[in-house]
């Protein structure tokens, strides 16, 4: 069952909020400070006025040296609790695959009564676009979307939001990081286009609707009749019998595609083999979303679970979160069959077969 | 307003402020100033009317080869370091202006300006400097963060700073504040390891020790050129708070031989050290009271005393005393000295101590070379047969009552100055009075030297103390007589001589800046290390004091041992002398040990968190190195854009550039880390893209 974890956390260092150290020790995390090239200027500018000022014993540059140190203390200060008390909600959207783009949507609150933040720039890894922040007003909130992209298939945990700035005067990048426990489950990559191709299996008639339609197969052809689309004219035959004949095809709603995927594939210690597998994955899944989208019923039958012959929506999120998380499982001699034989296309992918197409 | 119209109007508002007090401190000419505001002014107004067109580089390079020349005279004319360096400061700064072109550009121009702040807060000693260290610091801090709003707009392809509008004002004010309010005491506790310097106002130009009169060779008007000029010498405060009217008539120097139209010093006659108590004596009289005076530095080396000054305590080792009993220290001191003078209960005690038998013909103090025919004359008719005080004494009534005070004749003297004023104008100031009744006195055969020093001050009742200005300058007499010694006369009218003033409502104003002045004086400019060390004992005690209240009643201390109260002065004083000593080698120490641990702690952290190669920080370098070769590389520039826009700018670099992009995407997208010998390819790309960049730029 694909499950949506997102949750909030307040980060209140020093509060008074009572629910233990460990929650706060956890909910924010400073990161590395890395001085900035203005940073570093600064910082050697004031080693050179202390040492100019300790050799002269000028006072006046030892008011400047003062006067510089104490602009580092205060944006330090400032640069620091322009991270914290921050609280961040992540969400994700309903259908995420892998190695397709997607965006989150980040909702960030101040919850600093005195100060507003500035130039937070979000993100959730290095992957993803950062969010920037310009400014966020005292107990105000913002929201925005970071672009991102997972590379594998499976549950995905968000640990963390990253927050950096260099706010106020560029000396230092600071970082922060505060808890999320956002967790989604990555559907597996699809294909533009389905690589596999089904075979036709059962004899015709047996459990089809046979019901006209805009499908691909032919149901009749007949006299072409006021209101009918001109483009549906078999010209062929119109030609041979010397007055317009009209093609009727059949409905696809009553089609069927049944994918068989065997993962009885063993221990997949080898990355190539790995890969090979990941792609049949993501080929059933192609399949599935292609036919799904073209009005058939679909049916997945794995090693541990069998979802019958269904169409929608529903049916193509339980058949993507299948195969989110199938994974393989010992070699055995007993073959996969499908549940409910009759007419349809069928495609059996494991990785024997794959080794064969190749 | 777009972020680099917004860039330009701030640097060139710093621009601005920055050398304004320079001229102040005279190390700058006032129209050099002026031409240099006008530049700016000119450069802010093209700036906030938004001009597209600047001055090119090859305009900028020729107007610096132009200004060599310039240079080279500055250089040699002026004989200074730090002008020519100031000139070129201003004069680089401006031209920059018109040429900022790149980032970097903003940077140089703001550390050309910083440079001109320095020079400014360096030389100035005005309290009023901390008007001119705000504004700068408040444009400082705004520029600062303003640049960095404006880096991380640009970087997220903002172009219009009027787009994003981010309230900084407040944030601003407080931070001005706090870093104010963060600086003072860090400005207290930073360590001090030398006395405390002042760079005077002219440096250079010894204006300070003309106003003095306190030279080796003195002029007759060296005085009189200052009489109104108001700056501070030094404050004087009594201890116990009697009427000082009479005390405040304080010894600079003394001058014997009269040559050429001027005096020349007494030459020094010894060193003082220290006496048992820890004090310097001057004379054997006793000291009824004490006073505390506050010299401000001069440029020379005298330390100025009462005429009645019997000790003296200051914090150094030892005093040089010259032939007419003024003292001076071992080397200009460049800071506010502050010193107790013991004052015996007399008006006048001579300080050096000599018999008459000691004067022989060829002393300095009966040198009559100088003394013309006519002025012997003089003498003689007005002492007559008189014994020397009261031939003194007659001739001091004479010129007080047959001379008139006047300081229009400066410089109008001529070629002999003294018959000019005794046979002629009959008018002069202090100096001409003093000047004459010496050398009419050795024409009298009665040794007599000229002293200048500053007679009279002003009370200020805020806390008071006396101020003594430069216009309390003053001249007058020594005159050694047989029966009592070295006796003073002062043989300028009264309306002549600078006196002590009282305070009225129209001073109130003065005086109060002055008690500003002071302490500025006292607590910034000449803070060092022993201030630092009071207050550390003053914690240390009040630390003590609360711990002992902390334990309790049960510690009993063990008596002192019993000291004499000579031994304990002593030990007071040379207690002060060794702990300074001590605590300048502890701190020396200190720094160097948090030095090295900084040092050690910075190493530490840069190995700890070192980031080791691959092809994600090869794909950074890459940006980056696109992004300072001039290509346009935003934080939302995807990496596959990335790569096709450095293939369409430098085809040169397609091939290993597309090498790095490729691996950062497996490694960031794919399964599994890249091998180590991926790893070795990407870092050769990389290589190879530096290389061909840096090919590129040489052939552009």
């Amino acid at each position: 069952m694909f499950r949506r974890l997102a949750s909030r956390l307040t980060r209140r260092f020093g509060g008074s909020s009572g629910d233990g150290g460990d929650r706060r020790y956890r909910a924010s995390v400073p990161e590395r400070i890395r001085p900035t090239k203005v940073g570093l200027w600064y910082i050697v500018s004031a080693v050179l006025v202390g040492v100019a000022a300790t050799n002269t014993g000028n006072n006046a540059l030892y008011i400047v040296l003062a006067l510089m140190l104490g602009i580092l203390v205060v944006t330090g200060t400032v640069s620091r609790v322009n991270l914290r008390r921050l609280e961040c909600d992540l969400d994700a959207p309903e259908e995420i695959h892998a190695k397709q783009p997607f965006h989150l949507r980040l909702e960030v609150r101040n919850r600093g009564r005195w100060m507003p933040r500035w130039l937070l720039v979000f993100s959730v890894s290095d992957r993803a676009q950062p969010l920037l922040v310009p400014h966020l007003p005292r107990a105000g909130r913002s929201r925005g979307f970071m672009e991102t992209m997972l590379p594998r298939r499976g549950r995905h945990r968000f640990r963390w939001v990253h927050v950096g700035s260099i706010f106020p005067v560029g000396f230092f990048h600071k970082g922060m990081r505060y808890e999320t426990e956002l967790e989604v489950l990555v559907y597996p990559e699809l294909y533009p286009a389905a690589v596999a191709s089904p075979v036709l299996t059962g004899a015709r008639g047996e459990g089809a609707s046979r019901k006209v339609g805009w499908g691909h197969d032919l149901h009749a052809l007949r006299a072409f009749q006021q209101g009918d689309d001109p483009r549906g004219i078999h010209w062929k035959q119109s030609a041979r019998t010397g007055e317009l004949i009209y093609t009727e095809r059949e409905v696809e709603e009553g089609q069927r595609l049944s994918i068989v995927f065997d993962n009885a594939v063993g221990e997949l210690d080898d990355p190539g083999k790995r890969r090979r597998f990941e792609r049949l994955v993501s080929e059933a899944a192609t399949a599935a979303v292609d036919y799904l989208d073209r009005g058939y019923e679909v049916e997945l039958s794995t090693r541990e679970r069998h979802l019958p012959f269904r169409g929608g929506r529903q049916q193509r999120r339980e058949i993507l979160e299948t195969l989110a998380l199938v994974e393989p499982v010992p070699v055995t001699s007993e073959p996969l069959l499908r549940t409910s034989p009759g007419r349809g296309l069928e495609l059996r992918l494991g990785l024997g077969r794959s080794e064969d197409a190749a | 307003m777009s972020f680099s119209r917004e860039k330009r109007v701030l640097l060139g508002l710093m621009a601005w402020i920055a050398p304004i007090p320079l001229p102040f401190n005279e190390l700058l000419a006032w129209p050099l100033l002026v031409l240099y505001l006008v530049v700016v002014t000119g450069f802010l107004h093209r700036a906030s009317e938004g001009a597209e067109t600047w001055l090119p580089n090859w305009a900028m390079n020729l107007l610096g080869l132009a200004y060599l020349p310039v240079l080279f005279l500055d250089f040699t004319r002026g004989g200074q370091l730090l002008r020519p360096v100031i000139h070129v400061a201003l004069f680089g700064v401006a031209v920059k202006l018109f040429a900022l072109r790149r980032e970097k550009d903003k940077w140089q121009v703001l550390m050309g300006i910083f440079f001109l702040f320095l020079a400014s807060m360096g030389t100035s000693v005005h309290p009023t400097m901390v008007l001119y260290l705000v504004a700068f610091l408040a444009l400082g801090t705004t520029v600062l963060t303003r640049f960095s709003v404006f880096s991380v707009l640009g970087r997220f392809g903002y172009g219009d700073p009027e787009a994003v509008r981010i309230p900084l004002r407040s944030y601003l004010v407080v931070a001005t504040a706090c870093s104010i309010l963060v600086a003072i005491p860090l400005f207290a506790v930073l360590p001090r390891l030398g006395t405390p310097y002042i760079m005077t106002r002219g440096t250079g130009t010894r204006t300070e020790i003309g106003a003095s009169g306190f030279t080796d060779v003195v002029t007759l008007d060296s005085i009189g050129s200052i009489r109104n000029n108001p700056r501070v010498v030094l404050r004087v405060r009594f201890q116990d708070g009697e009427d000082p009217r009479h005390e405040l008539r304080i010894k600079g120097a003394t001058f014997e031989a009269y040559r050429n139209r001027a005096w020349r010093q007494s030459p020094r006659a010894e060193t003082l050290r220290r006496k048992p108590g820890g004090r310097f004596e001057l004379a054997p009289a006793p000291a009824a009271r004490t006073a505390r005076f506050w010299l401000r530095p001069l440029t020379g080396a005298k330390l100025p005393v009462p005429v009645n000054a019997s000790e003296i305590e200051i914090k150094v080792t030892e005093l040089q005393r010259d032939r007419g009993g003024a003292l001076s220290l071992s080397r200009p001191s460049m800071e506010l000295m502050e010193y107790d003078v013991g004052l015996a209960d007399r008006r006048y005690v001579s300080s050096v101590p000599q018999e008459p038998k000691a004067f022989e013909e060829e002393s300095p103090a009966l040198d009559t070379g100088s003394v013309t025919p006519r002025m012997a004359e003089l003498a003689d008719e007005v002492m007559g047969e008189l014994p020397p005080r009261e031939a003194a004494q007659a001739l001091e009534r004479y010129l007080a009552a047959e001379f008139e005070y006047s300081t229009e004749l400066l410089g109008k003297g001529g070629d002999e100055p003294l018959e000019n004023f005794l046979f002629r104008t009959r008018r002069g100031h202090c100096e001409y009075f003093a000047s004459s009744m010496v050398l009419l006195l050795r024409s009298r055969g009665i040794p007599a030297r000229l002293v200048t020093g500053f007679l009279g001050g002003e009370r200020n009742r805020i806390e008071d103390y006396f101020v003594v200005r430069q216009s309390n300058a003053h001249a007058w007499v020594e005159a050694h007589l047989p029966e009592s010694g070295w006796a003073l006369f002062d043989p300028t009218p009264p309306e002549g001589r600078p006196q002590v003033r009282e305070q009225s409502f129209a001073l109130l104003f003065t005086q109060a800046w002055d008690y500003v002045v002071f302490r500025w004086d006292r607590y910034v400019l000449t803070y060092g290390l022993y201030d630092q060390m009071q207050i550390f004992r003053r914690a240390m005690r009040t630390w003590r004091a609360w711990w002992s209240r902390i334990q309790g009643p049960e510690e009993v201390e063990s008596p002192a041992p019993e000291t004499t109260e000579i031994e304990e002065e002593i030990s007071k004083s040379d207690r002060t002398v060794r702990d300074a000593l001590d605590w300048q080698s502890w701190i020396t120490w200190l720094s160097v040990l948090l030095s090295l641990g900084a040092l050690l702690a910075g190493t530490w952290m840069a190995w700890r968190f070192r980031r080791s190669f691959d092809a994600t920080r090869a794909y950074e370098r890459l940006r980056s190195r696109l992004d300072r070769a001039g290509l346009s590389v935003k934080e939302s520039t995807a990496p596959l854009a990335l790569q096709s826009e450095a293939e369409e700018r430098f085809p040169e670099i397609a091939d290993p550039s597309r090498k790095i992009v490729d691996s950062y995407l497996v490694e960031s997208f794919g399964e599994s880390p890249l091998a180590q010998d991926e790893v070795q390819k990407v870092r050769e790309s990389l290589q190879t893209v530096n290389r061909r960049l840096k090919g590129l730029r040489k052939v552009g």
